[in-house]
């Protein structure tokens, strides 16, 4: 340590030596061909030692060191695949054998950029306002709306207005592209500004363009409908902006108090980190770090005069957020991200929703990909372009995706030896480059994403991801604008969704008759290679599994209430009617009533409407709530609450500053072997094989 | 059915447990061959004018029974004779049996000496399936020096419709049947032109031993003289003979070689030689009917001198006498230049290996197999599994039918290589396509006429450990159903002609030289690394200060070996007594005969590796390191030297003290009577099917056990870019240790580079 101490590490002719002694020899490593047994105590050597430090260490030189060694036990590996592995016989051969590794390509370079994207994550923290008030910006809030209920939309105006800024300088603005007069009539009463428009081009995009020809605040704050702002959201924005002049966007989470459709369905949500957690969790900070965090279309502030310069928000692709992200990198400015969920929202309602929205995704990032490539143009880095690259690139994953799901019947069915080698040496090389790359990964995510689990993401969506991406990449201008719908979907009771399905119910299909066919004829048969027949089976049957699992999330849950619950103790008093005042706590809540647990001993009866006192810290809110359910545990159901009374409410309750930041990538965290085990769980429809399923909280 | 499953199941088993013991170095196993007995049981003397030959089969050219399938197939053998005797009376002792089946007048086995037919041995149906007996009577004018018998069998079992590889047609000749010869010897005239017959000739008919008498006193430039003599004998084409010393006497009968220091003495027995010549053939006075080749060894190197006159002027000395004064010029070898295997420099094609042009094509109904040997040097070195010897092979075949299913397999000796279509399924217009972009792979066959097609391809096979040669079985599969189905059409039965085409090539000419020894099976095999320089220039053989009898017939018997393997004569080899070691430090040493009382005994620690070999420690095991390491602080109490296992002879294969780089083999026993049995390993190639490996082999009690005790090192040279790959390859833990710290230095440079920029992204602009 004390010699790593002594070197000048910026040194650029110290780099260049050491750099010059140690990239041939790593070249060599890559390259040396070994005995299968050296080359299986290399393999093991590496995978052993790589193991055992990412156990005992964690800090950022580690991680790094694990990069490193990944990349280079794949580059073994791929230097191995391609010069051992092509020699095919066959014409049909050659096609898919080529297919087969560039889709491994594809995964590989997707992994390299990954490692790239998330070596170093910033985690930011507050800046400090000026203490004069004066001096603080002007900033607009923009809600957009086009035709969610206005159950949803009334909690995040209310919460908006409770945002800790002052008055004169924080404007609320609802655009309502629905152009509905219960929005306008809520809008007067909650005294915020409504604004409509006589033609709904580019959807949110233009919905958003519109308002700010009509506004002047020198900030934008940007909420979707469905996504309750806290109070301390400026606070905690703002004081970046005032820090660095040349910022243009700081992003915080989306933060979603209901399970996607997928946790609802496995019933993980909250024991299995979903997506969200992983781009928000890791890779927007590290994206932060190359200066090339997205803007996410909400939950963001961004400075006006920076949109004025791109022309507004980006209208020519379906994800306006993040081509306006790519336009103002490239004019330079600088793009902030900062990991303290500020907002919370409702995810996506049923796997159709959440398979649309994802959909929609792709096809933007294909779009921005051919119309306004990163890797081309001025005004970027060249780290910026490979973040970039990578978030486009990343949507392309469905076609290698598919290719890996049907790969082994080329042998198990056909014949055709695609991977042209023995099992052994697949084995043996193949394997730490994968063992490492789940190593790598764990130690990267970490609890943001447990192993495998991305495997069911990508292999359900991957059959409707393939047409859209290559439509996009021929066509980029067609196709429309869809709005996620939320908070409208409800589920009576369990449904299977035969058309989500049919993708994987046809690749399952396949899967089984591949399994079969090998068992059959290669087996009981004995054609083909032994060895090559076991490899192709084990494959199938890892798909077979992953496929189930896809399968088991088609089978939508019931889900009842049409406005989820959120878990939260605060303290309460309840006023009784003969003037005995109760304390007790809430358990959950929504934003139409909450549940209370009071103390041992009490029960109270259904019926009647009693005063609740809710506290935020020394303040109290005191309410009239009728009770729904009796006993112990009240069911407690606001009544008709004028607008006063509900941003009192949500005051005290959504828009509390601590209510996210608390559950924040404080998952359980799970390593990869128990994860698969998990996994495993899964497939075989059940899904309380999970390890001590309680999410970790801190108190 | 269930067994099949579990077959499957147990095979995979096997397959893990495989992985798991390819972990471990392989034990290799000695072959079991069968053993060849000595011809000599079989010749009779009668008188020294008379002899009986009575020679099984098998020792001509039949070591398994000879069978003969189908309806047209032929068996053919060989035997040689002396230019001193003539043959008066021949025949075939036959034991025979064939098919019941056969037709009696169309079927019928007949035999041909040396291209004509001598008689038929007609067929019986009634006596099928029967051991046969008859004695043919071989016309004595038809023997010349070199003879073949062949059998050629005609079998049918149909008049018409047949298939000509009906199982039904067979017949065996015993390979106990034997060949009778009465022969005649005549005196034949002194004359040096006939050399170096009569003095070596075909062993498979006799094999006496060539006496090499010294009369006098014994020096080293006499030894010299006749070691360089004894591997030119080696050099023959029917194979290295057995030499066998004598002081001051004459052989008894027979021929015999004599160098001659005391003229006196050679007088007094009884035979004359004038001062002034240096090599004269005599009648052996003990035998009218042997020679006696004398050389005057008088004064310092004439001896050599005359051998190596000799030895360049064969058949261009029409005198019995004559005396050479000057050595010729004889110009230095080149490393691996030896006959004994084939060039390193380019690429060759087989008719510069292969002269005949019989051996490249066969011709048959059915399938039909083109074997092929080319001897390579033993230390080869591949990289990887896929450096080894790079095959060019074109070759026709002349078919009338095209059988998608008929395919050329070619295998290396143990395993399968290659297998081609012969007709390979003609591609549609998208596949062409593919072929066509894929060039080099588009190997289809071109048709040089009608039935006659042309293809190529080309194939690595892989150099293992212990690798000597390359032998391609070059399987012509036609996959031929027969049609038997005769009264649609006259069934007609096709032959098949296929052929190597000579312009193939065979290439070793990238690989480098490099070998892990002592490694005695290459010493045996090949005479390495002694053969690398064919004429012995960068050897020196070491003998004892005053040699017996035994030492110096092991000398001679060393060197007629050596000659046998690299196809040289020992021109420039270097020889010392013991007590005259000096400067040949730098050379490969071979010290033939050292018993315990060697002053090198001592000094080369010949005890230690005895002393490992008998407590079955191996270099490379570490638990005997350890032991041998706690045997260090207490008295050896079993010491094992050459005294204590006076009945066994060692062959030992050893790094030279003198040179990192240079080997030494050592021939070694108590009792130099015991040497010989090296030398008849040596000269077998084998002992009774035992290869002889290792760094240390026992002979005694005629088996030999072999043993890796010494030091290993590696002879050769590698490409800088092989040895540091080389290194890395047999230190994979280096590698990876290696590795780690590469990784950790490019990981620690990342880190502080990035630490450096994190700064610059938060306070920016500040």
């Amino acid at each position: 340590m004390f010699l790593i101490e002594r070197i000048n590490w910026k040194n650029n002719f110290v780099i260049l030596l050491m750099l010059a002694c140690v990239l041939p020899f790593l070249l060599l490593t890559i390259s040396i061909p070994l005995e299968e047994s050296d080359q299986i105590v290399f393999g093991v050597a590496i995978c052993l030692v790589s193991l055992l430090i990412s156990r005992f260490f964690s800090n950022r030189l580690i991680i790094i060191v694990l990069i490193l060694s990944s990349v280079t036990v794949t580059a073994r590996y791929f230097y191995w695949r391609v010069t051992s592995t092509l020699g095919f016989n066959h014409p049909i051969e050659y096609v898919l054998g080529f297919l087969l590794l560039s889709a491994e390509l594809y995964g590989v370079t997707i992994m390299c950029l990954g490692y790239f994207q998330s070596i170093w994550p910033i985690k930011r923290t507050l800046v400090k306002l000026p203490d004069d008030v004066k001096s603080w910006p002007t900033v607009d809030v923009f809600i957009p709306t086009y035709n969610e209920p206005l159950s949803v939309v009334s909690a995040t105006i209310l919460a908006a207005q409770s945002i800790d800024w002052p008055l004169d300088k924080l404007n609320i603005y609802l655009l309502d592209d629905g152009n509905r007069a219960v929005f306008r009539n809520f809008a007067k009463e909650a005294g915020v500004n409504y604004l409509t428009r006589s033609e709904n081009t580019h959807a949110k995009a233009g919905n958003l363009n519109a308002a700010l020809a009509r506004s002047k605040g020198d900030y934008v704050a940007i909420f979707d409908c469905d996504h309750i702002p806290t109070r301390s959201f400026l606070q905690l924005t703002m004081g970046w902006f005032l820090k660095d002049p040349k910022l243009a966007v700081m992003q915080t989470p989306h933060y979603f108090f209901s399970p996607d459709p997928i946790e609802r369905n496995l019933k993980v949500h909250g024991h299995i980190p979903n997506e969200g957690e992983l781009f928000y969790g890791v890779v927007q900070e590290g994206n932060d770090y190359w200066n090339a965090s997205f803007f996410c279309g909400s939950c963001a502030v961004l400075k006006r005069s920076a949109l004025n310069e791109i022309g507004g928000i980006a209208v020519e692709t379906v994800t306006e957020d993040a081509h306006t992200a790519l336009k103002l990198s490239r004019k330079g400015y600088n793009l902030g991200y900062i990991s303290v969920p500020q907002a919370a929202g409702l995810a996506t309602e049923s796997l159709n929703a959440h398979v649309n929205q994802r959909i929609r995704w792709a096809r933007g990032m294909a779009q921005i990909f051919r119309i306004d490539n990163p890797f081309f143009g001025k005004g970027l880095k060249l780290s910026q372009r490979l973040c970039y690259a990578t978030a486009m690139l990343g949507f392309f994953y469905s076609v290698p995706r598919l290719l890996f799901l049907i790969a082994p019947m080329a042998y198990l069915i056909f014949g055709w030896e695609i991977y042209q080698t023995s099992a052994i040496s697949v084995f043996i090389y193949a394997l730490p480059h994968l063992f490492m790359a789940q190593v790598t990964g764990h130690k990267i995510q970490n609890q943001y994403r447990h192993s495998f689990w991305g495997e069911i993401y990508d292999t359900l969506l991957a059959p409707y991801l393939l047409l859209p991406v290559l439509f996009a990449m021929i066509n980029p201008k067609a196709g429309k604008f869809g709005v996620t719908r939320k908070g409208i979907t409800r589920f009576e009771k369990n449904h299977f969704d035969f058309h989500i399905a049919a993708p994987t119910l046809g690749l399952l299909a396949f899967n089984l008759i591949g399994l079969g066919f090998g068992l059959f004829h290669n087996i009981y048969l004995e054609n083909g290679n032994l060895q090559t027949t076991f490899l192709n089976l084990f494959w199938v049957l890892f798909n077979i599994i992953i496929l189930l699992t896809c399968l088991y999330i088609a089978y939508e849950s019931k889900e009842l209430r049409s406005t989820p619950r959120v878990k939260m103790e605060i303290p309460a008093a309840i006023y009784l009617p003969n003037g005995r005042t109760l304390y007790a706590s809430t358990l959950d809540f929504s934003n139409k009533g909450f549940s209370l647990q009071l103390p041992p001993g009490y029960e109270l009866k259904a019926g009647k409407t009693i005063d609740i006192g809710i506290f935020r810290g020394l303040e109290e809110i005191r309410l009239p709530f009728e009770i729904k359910t009796g006993g112990n545990i009240l069911g407690l159901h606001m009544g008709d609450f004028t607008v006063d009374q509900q941003r009192k409410l949500v005051e005290v309750t959504f828009s509390r500053a601590d209510n996210w930041a608390q559950e924040w990538g404080v998952n359980r965290k799970a390593n990869p072997l128990s994860s698969f085990k998990e996994l495993m769980g899964h497939a075989l429809l059940n899904h309380r094989r999970l390890n001590s399923s309680k999410k970790l909280k801190k108190i | 059915m269930m067994t099949f499953k579990f077959y499957r199941i147990v095979a995979f088993i096997q397959l893990i447990v495989f992985c798991q013991l390819s972990l471990f170095p392989l034990i290799s196993m000695a072959k079991n061959e069968p053993l060849n007995a000595s011809p000599d049981q079989f010749i009779t003397v009668k008188s020294p004018s008379l002899k009986d030959y009575n020679i099984p089969l098998r020792l001509l050219g039949a070591p398994t029974p000879i069978s003969l399938k189908g309806s047209n197939d032929q068996f053919e053998i060989g035997f040689n004779f002396h230019i001193d005797e003539l043959v008066t009376k021949a025949e075939l002792q036959l034991a025979y049996s064939y098919s019941k089946a056969l037709l009696n007048e169309l079927s019928q086995i007949d035999i041909l000496v040396n291209g004509q037919l001598v008689d038929s041995l007609s067929v019986d149906s009634s006596q099928g399936d029967k051991v046969l007996k008859k004695t043919i009577v071989v016309p004595a004018q038809l023997i010349a020096d070199k003879n073949t018998v062949k059998f050629q069998f005609n079998g049918h079992y149909a008049a018409e419709c047949e298939d000509p590889n009906d199982s039904r047609l067979w017949a065996i000749i015993d390979n106990t049947s034997s060949l009778k010869l009465t022969v005649n010897r005549f005196r034949l005239k002194n004359n040096l032109n006939h050399f170096p017959a009569p003095y070596i000739d075909d062993q498979s008919m006799r094999r006496g031993k060539l006496p090499f008498s010294f009369i006098g006193n014994v020096d080293r430039n006499t030894l010299e003289a006749a070691g360089l003599l004894a591997s030119y004998l080696g050099t023959s084409e029917f194979g290295n003979h057995q030499s066998e010393a004598l002081f001051n006497e004459i052989p008894k009968s027979g021929h015999g070689i004599l160098f001659v220091s005391d003229l006196k003495q050679l007088s007094a027995l009884g035979i004359k030689f004038p001062e002034d010549v240096g090599i004269l053939e005599i009648e052996n006075p003990k035998d009218p009917y042997g020679k006696l080749m004398i050389f005057n060894s008088q004064n310092g190197n004439s001896a050599k001198i005359n051998v190596v006159n000799l030895i360049k002027n064969i058949g261009k000395l029409d005198t019995d006498r004559i005396n050479f004064t000057q050595a010729p010029k004889i110009p230095k070898s080149e490393p691996y230049d030896t006959q004994a295997w084939i060039s390193t420099k380019k690429p060759l094609k087989f008719s510069e290996i292969i002269p005949s042009s019989d051996d490249l094509g066969s011709s048959g109904y059915g399938d039909s197999r083109i074997p092929l040997r080319f001897e390579l040097p033993p230390d080869l070195f591949g990289l990887t599994y896929k450096d080894g010897v790079n095959f060019n092979l074109k070759y026709q075949y002349k078919v009338l039918e095209k059988n998608p299913n008929a395919q050329l397999i070619i295998y290396d000796e143990k395993k399968f290589i290659k297998q081609i279509p012969l007709f390979p399924m003609e591609k549609q217009g998208s596949s062409k396509l593919v072929q066509g972009l894929l060039g080099k792979n588009s190997n289809l066959p071109t048709q040089i006429d009608n039935n006659t097609f042309q293809s190529q391809t080309t194939f690595t096979t892989a150099l293992n450990n212990q690798i000597n040669s390359v032998q391609l079985r070059n399987y012509f599969n036609y996959d031929t159903q027969p049609i038997l189905n005769c009264a649609e059409a006259p069934q007609q039965s096709t032959l098949y002609k296929q052929s190597i085409d000579p312009n193939s090539t065979i290439d070793i000419s990238h690989l480098s030289h490099f070998i892990k020894m002592p490694n005695l099976y290459a010493f045996s095999q090949k005479g390495f690394p002694f053969s690398i320089m064919a004429d012995l220039s960068d050897s020196a053989i070491i003998i004892p200060s005053s040699p017996n009898q035994d030492e110096i017939s092991a000398y001679l018997n060393i060197l007629g070996f050596l000659g046998s393997t690299v196809k040289s004569p020992a021109y420039n080899m270097s020889l010392r007594l013991e007590n005259d070691f000096k400067d040949v430090e730098n050379k490969n040493l071979i010290y033939v005969g050292m018993n315990s009382d060697s002053m090198l005994y001592k000094s080369w620690k010949l005890e230690k590796y005895l002393s490992s070999f008998y407590s079955g420690a191996s270099q490379q095991d570490l638990l005997s390191k350890m032991k041998s390491f706690l045997k260090y602080f207490q008295p050896e109490s079993n010491n094992h030297s050459l005294e204590n296992h006076s009945k066994a002879a060692f062959l030992i294969g050893l790094k030279s003290p003198y040179s990192s780089r240079k080997s030494m083999v050592i021939l070694a026993s108590k009792d130099s009577s015991n040497l010989k049995k090296i030398s008849e390993a040596l000269n077998e190639k084998t002992s009774k099917g035992i290869y002889v490996q290792g760094s240390i082999t026992e002979f005694i009690n005629g088996s030999i056990n072999s043993a890796d005790v010494s030091e290993t090192y590696y002879v050769g040279k590698l490409k800088p870019f092989e040895s540091i790959f080389w290194y890395f390859k047999n230190h994979p833990i280096t590698l990876t240790g290696l590795t780690f710290l590469a990784l950790f230095l490019v990981s620690l440079i990342f880190y502080f580079a990035l630490r450096a920029n994190i700064k610059k992204r938060i306070t920016h602009h500040h």
